[in-house]
């Protein structure tokens, strides 16, 4: 059994309406002339945009209802105009759960594990 | 959305410095109604839902209740990772969620200023996601 595989296209207009509606305006994400003096060289695009799409296909995978917990974190940079993909396969008592660009490249991986007490 | 009090006291135009975090700092409410405007334009990022609200909208709700909360802020903060548990039951699209925003700690290390940020996401009183953001402050 493996995780389901969603992708996201990251272009300025995406990146522009996450920015919208998660009122995360920090110009690393949507001011070029600011990214570009930065390490990362150019707009990346929101990590917890990468984060909402692992959510979906955790959701697509075992649906909405039970308790999750996750950690992750933020491995790589997505600039803005890449497509990133889910994935995920079963690891111990969880799961190892990454997003990565089409290159390879994984942007964000951490841990799932699912029921567990209130 | 509704902002109630940040638990500070201090003039709200300080520039919030890695300095100026401690442990136990209360940054108080955000409430996030999730109303069609809102579900619009989740949909226009990542396609249609049903009348339930994805686990990841409350997730993006926490980073504007985070960024809400904690203003003014330098530019250039990165979120370095997250850690997210999700509660039994429901909520859809038309539930208001108040998100509290407290400052679980903070930690210099090899130069960068870590900050973690404790959150905890309730509707109608009762919680249905906590979280700890690790952030890398730029100031």
């Amino acid at each position: 059994m493996k995780l389901r595989e969603l992708s996201l296209e990251t272009s300025p207009d995406v990146t522009a309406a996450y920015a919208d509606l998660s009122n995360d305006f920090n110009p690393l994400h949507v001011d070029a002339v600011f990214a570009a003096k930065t390490p990362f060289g150019a707009p990346v695009a929101h990590g917890a945009m990468a984060l909402d799409l692992l959510l979906n296909a955790i959701e697509a995978t075992f649906g909405t209802s039970g308790r999750q917990h996750l950690d992750i974190r933020f491995t790589a940079p997505v600039k803005v105009g890449e497509r990133i993909t889910t994935g995920g396969v079963p690891a111990g008592d969880g799961w190892s759960v990454w997003v990565h660009q089409d290159d390879g490249t994984q942007v964000l991986k951490g841990t799932l594990r699912l029921g567990g007490p209130e | 959305m509704t902002y109630q009090a940040a638990g500070t006291g201090t003039a709200d135009r300080d520039v919030w410095t890695f300095a100026r975090f401690e442990a136990g700092q209360d940054f108080g409410t955000v409430e996030v109604e999730m109303d069609a405007e809102r579900h619009a334009s989740w949909e226009r990022i990542f396609g249609p839902t049903g009348d339930r609200l994805p686990r990841g909208m409350l997730v993006t709700a926490m980073m504007e209740a985070y960024i809400r909360a904690i203003q003014p802020r330098p530019d250039g903060n990165i979120h370095a990772s997250q850690e997210l548990d999700f509660r039994e039951g429901a909520v859809v699209w038309g539930d208001t969620v108040a998100i509290e925003v407290n400052c679980a700690g903070k930690e210099e290390r090899n130069g960068r200023f870590w900050v973690r940020f404790g959150i905890v996401a309730r509707t109608a009183g009762r919680v249905i996601m906590t979280g700890t953001i690790r952030s890398i402050w730029a100031a």
